[in-house]
């Protein structure tokens, strides 16, 4: 089942000959359940590219379809509230929200939504994270795997068709870029989620089913993971 | 680049949209400073313009004085002008008349012209004892020109003959009385007085004394008072004059002067919190700026050094600007001024200068960024180089206690928490809401001082009447209506009056006094509603109903009750708060309609016939409405002295209220500034909110949220602090001198509030719009 349609996306940044194409005719898509990786240089157009996805940004032309749905038409609104309910973000600056503890802020986007979190599923995701004994402490209290464990604990609670994880572990050590890696495969086949992720490190593309390579704004689908073709 | 301070004007040149607030925020304190020193100014100089026209420029008036210590005095260099001084018939009561006008004489030396700042409009001083000098009016009510011989006859029957040497300005109370001011060189008075009373004795002449401008007025006093071993009784001082100038020791005048003291210390701190609260979010969102100085090796008392000069660099800009901005306020207040009462104010500058405001406005600016900037410099300092290379070091330092998400809405607790995060910052913001309405309240005390110390003109308040002399209805009823086809007139309006009618109230014998009102007059009654009770349309019908007068809400009279009198049966229509007249002891006032009063009476004619004239009116119309007024009647004049109460209330007014509304407006910009600020210092975690599906309803409920906390807390410390501030200051200028006690300023507190309350509201648009506005990736993504 496709999750993700993407469709001759283009994205171009300035105006005449200032302009720069940040994404030239991108088309790809997403089955359900899929974990995609997108590696490229810096300055290629991976994080436009997920930002375009994310509804962050607007693209210049082509189609997303989410779930069937096109978020290009939507209104503003109405896009702000189909993220909340379709898509988790995970930030490689983590961007909790300092005055909320671990378990206000994976509840944040249920919230949000004036949904009360139901406790039995909440606790499980923080057992899932380990962070059931650090549920009640603010950010400022926990250390960096902790809190991008939060972070994709936020992206995971209200259970979105598509996780967005813009190098989850750039910021993390190798022990706990690894943990945050097997907690989102773990996730994505506990909870049948689909994630698409940028990462840096050729290591990391491991864990993916699928490997797309971003140059110059011109995607590449690299099929299964990046060290296999390599190999 | 010579050096790392270089960096400063470079980091500004990048970072303008994020220094603009910070800078505002001087221009406003600056403004404030600056437009209420200005204000302060300007108000002293039209109070002392007020205080010279009224009492004269004098400093002290001394009795029982020597010649020879006179003569020492006036040689001191401290001494500016000095003259001895006397009136006979000062009150004009006694039978003093020069061609048959009713006289005040005052005896002079030419010094005293300087001192009285009297004008000679044509002529000049007496240079002998036969001259004399008349007030204007003079010249034109009996036809009299320079040189002409008049002649001036004494209650005892004396006369003595003058020729004309100058005329002189017109004076209010001679105008308001028809009477004619003289003005007789020091020698002729004296004879006068002895011929008066038959050569036995001097007359008391009181020494008047001008210090020159720059001396120590207080100083000079007490060692005049020294150097002539005078009592206390002995020397007079011009408490007004000397209070405006900043000489006064009257106790009342030193507690106004502590009054002011307080309202400096209050402005000076408000600009201060304001100044600091901007730059506490200045630096909160440049910490991991600082923290990259640190990093590349900048220390400690370098940071500090480098916020300093950053901050002075601001005052560049803003010191001039809010300088600029304050004086023009200044302008537009003395420009009203003008125009409102353009003869009383004719002295005022046209753009006038307050080098006292400005030296204000630029000082405390300069001391307020120094000081305020003290703060934020040290927490700059204290940056840790770790916080640049961590990216969310800055977004998740300082929170202690997490958002108390249980009672509400997320976005309204999120709200709650921003604001009450940093305590400093809290307390800052808080105090600084505090402080505008403390400022306010505080200053509202003056309305109450104003309206207690300058009664505002009453819209029934005449500029000519005409009266009957001997007070008997005796004015032709034909009267006001040929007055009022006479061009520049704007209003005629006329009374009967019936003393002392015997009556029966209440089973005992007593008189009313009983006045009858034209629809003109029944209108003003109905409009300024000084009708407490009763039924106003009763006395147009054809039946004998009166309005009774309670004077200070004290009276016998109620509505409904009948009065026996010897006119007839009076029955009360109802119960007026106010009327123009004074009472007369021991009898009732009644008020009755023209028809009431001549059926009751038989009387057509007028006691007294007053006239409104336009701004327009020409001597010329005032001249044939004279004529037309015939003779023998009353004629007064009360231009001059309305023209006097007009200026004095407008100059109170106009800057008292300009006070007000500067406070509110610094309030309301301050207000809409910080939430600003404070919502610009959170963008970075604002635009992870939205991406994490935050809408912009739910930015606005929380910044909205985050607001109302700052101006609740303020409203509270500023209610707090703010009345028992007011009822003390209240205490010390309005209860001390005219024992109103102290009430709950409801109006004040109701209008600061709600622009405190409204203005926060208002602060939340700015940032909602600039949320919804912005890009989330470049929000996130930037450093």
């Amino acid at each position: 089942m496709e999750i993700l349609t993407v469709q001759h996306l283009c994205k171009t940044y300035g105006q005449g000959e200032n302009s720069v194409q940040a994404l030239r005719d991108v088309s790809f898509t997403l089955q359900k359940g899929e974990f995609a990786a997108i590696v490229g240089e810096s300055g290629s157009g991976k994080t436009t590219l997920l930002n375009l996805i994310g509804g962050l940004d607007e693209p210049s032309s082509g189609r997303i379809l989410l779930s069937g749905q096109e978020l290009s038409s939507m209104k503003e609104e109405e896009r702000t509230v189909f993220r909340r309910r379709n898509i988790g973000f995970v930030f490689q600056s983590f961007q909790l929200i300092p005055e909320l503890t671990v378990e206000q802020n994976i509840a944040f986007p249920l919230l949000l939504d004036c949904r009360k979190p139901d406790g039995r599923e909440l606790l499980e995701l923080l057992n899932l994270l380990g962070l059931a004994p650090r549920r009640n402490h603010l950010p400022s209290q926990l250390s960096g795997g902790q809190q991008q464990r939060t972070a994709i604990g936020r992206a995971l609670i209200h259970r979105p068709m598509l996780i967005l994880a813009d190098e989850p572990t750039g910021n993390l050590d190798s022990k706990n870029s690894q943990e945050v890696m097997e907690l989102l495969t773990q996730a994505a086949r506990h909870y049948r989620q689909t994630i698409l992720m940028i990462t840096h490190n050729p290591g990391l593309t491991a864990y993916a089913d699928r490997v797309l390579q971003v140059t110059d704004g011109i995607l590449t689908d690299l099929g299964g993971n990046c060290n296999e073709k390599l190999s | 680049m010579k050096s790392y301070l270089s960096l400063i004007p470079a980091y500004a040149k990048v970072h303008k949209k994020q220094n603009r607030m910070t800078i505002l925020c001087i221009i406003l304190a600056v403004f404030l400073v600056t437009a209420i020193f200005g204000m302060a100014d300007m108000e002293i100089r039209a109070q002392k313009v007020n205080a010279i026209s009224q009492y004269g420029n004098w400093h002290i008036q001394i009795k029982d004085l020597s010649p020879e210590d006179a003569a020492v005095i006036a040689a001191r260099p401290d001494v500016a002008f000095s003259s001895w001084y006397n009136v006979i018939n000062y009150r004009l009561k006694e039978d003093y008349f020069i061609q048959g006008k009713r006289a005040a004489v005052c005896g002079m030396e030419p010094s005293m012209l300087d001192i009285m700042e009297y004008d000679l409009l044509d002529g000049c001083f007496p240079e002998n004892d036969r001259q004399i000098v008349l007030t204007s009016n003079a010249r034109e009510t009996l036809g009299l020109s320079l040189g002409d011989t008049v002649t001036l006859q004494t209650p005892s029957g004396e006369s003595a003959e003058f020729s004309i040497s100058a005329f002189g300005m017109d004076n209010q109370s001679a105008l308001k009385t028809d009477a004619v001011i003289a003005f007789l060189p020091l020698r002729a008075f004296q004879n006068l007085y002895q011929n008066i009373n038959s050569g036995s004795g001097d007359v008391d002449l009181v020494y008047y004394v001008q210090f020159s401008r720059h001396c120590n007025i207080r100083k000079a006093i007490t060692d005049i008072r020294e150097q002539f071993s005078l009592s206390r009784e002995q020397i007079g001082e011009n408490t007004l004059l000397l209070g405006l100038l900043g000489f006064s020791k009257d106790s009342y005048m030193l507690g106004l002067y502590a009054t002011a003291l307080v309202l400096f210390f209050l402005v000076l701190t408000a600009g201060v919190l304001m100044v600091a609260s901007s730059m506490n979010s200045s630096i909160a969102q440049r910490t991991q700026f600082f923290g990259l100085l640190r990093c590349i090796g900048a220390g400690r008392k370098q940071i500090r050094r480098f916020v300093l000069l950053e901050s002075l660099n601001w005052c560049c800009t803003a010191i001039p600007a809010g300088i600029l901005l304050g004086s023009a306020a200044v302008w537009v207040l003395c420009a009203a001024l003008r125009f409102l009462s353009p003869r009383y104010f004719a002295d005022m500058p046209v753009l006038g200068i307050s080098p006292a405001g400005i030296l204000c406005g630029a000082v405390t600016g300069l001391c307020t960024v120094l000081l305020a900037a003290r703060s934020p410099a040290k927490r700059a300092a204290r940056v840790s180089p770790v916080t640049a290379v961590s990216g969310n070091a800055v977004s998740i330092s300082g929170s202690q206690k997490a958002a108390d998400t249980s009672l509400g809405r997320v976005e309204t607790a999120l709200g709650i928490r921003h604001a009450t995060l940093r305590k400093k910052n809290f307390l800052l913001m808080s105090c600084s809401f505090a402080l505008s309405i403390i400022l306010f309240l505080t200053f509202s005390v003056s309305t109450d001082f104003m309206r207690h110390a300058i009664k505002p003109l009453q819209p029934y308040t005449p500029d000519l009447s005409i009266a009957s002399p001997d007070q008997s209805p005796s004015v032709d009823s034909s009267l006001p209506g040929k007055i009022a086809g006479i061009s520049g007139v704007k209003r005629v309006y006329a009374r009967k009056f019936a003393y002392d009618v015997p009556a029966v109230i209440r089973g005992e014998s007593r008189t009313v006094m009983l006045i009858s009102y034209d629809l003109q007059q029944l209108n003003w009654v109905e409009e300024s509603q000084y009708l407490t009770d009763g039924d106003l349309s009763l006395l147009t019908e054809d039946a004998n109903y009166v309005l009774n007068v309670h004077y200070n809400q004290e009276g016998t009279l109620e509505t409904g009750e009948s009065i026996e009198t010897s006119l007839g049966e009076l029955t009360v229509a109802g119960i007026l708060s106010h009327c123009p007249f004074d009472p007369l002891p021991g009898a009732e006032t009644l008020i009755c309609s023209e028809e009431t009063f001549t059926r009751l009476t038989g009387e057509e004619n007028y006691t007294i016939v007053d006239i409104q004239l336009t701004r327009q009116a020409a001597e010329e119309d005032i001249r044939r409405i004279r004529e037309l007024a015939g003779d023998p009647i009353l004629f007064s004049d009360q231009r001059l002295s309305n023209q006097e109460t007009r200026g004095a209330f407008w100059a109170y007014a106009l800057f008292l209220y300009g006070f007000l509304a500067v406070i509110v407006l610094i309030t309301c910009f301050h207000i809409v500034n910080s939430i600003s600020m404070s919502a610009a210092a959170r963008m970075k975690q604002y635009g992870a909110m939205r991406a994490v599906g935050m809408s912009c309803r739910q930015f606005t409920k929380m910044i909205a949220a985050e607001a109302l906390t700052y101006a609740l807390s303020g409203c509270l410390l500023g209610c707090a602090f703010g009345l028992p501030l007011h009822w003390l200051l209240y205490e010390k200028m309005v209860t001390v001198r005219w024992g109103t006690p102290w009430h709950f300023p409801l109006s004040a507190v109701t209008l600061i509030l709600l622009a405190v309350l409204l203005a926060a509201l208002a602060a939340v648009r700015g940032p909602a719009l600039r949320i919804r506005r912005m890009s989330v990736t470049e929000t996130i993504h930037a450093e």
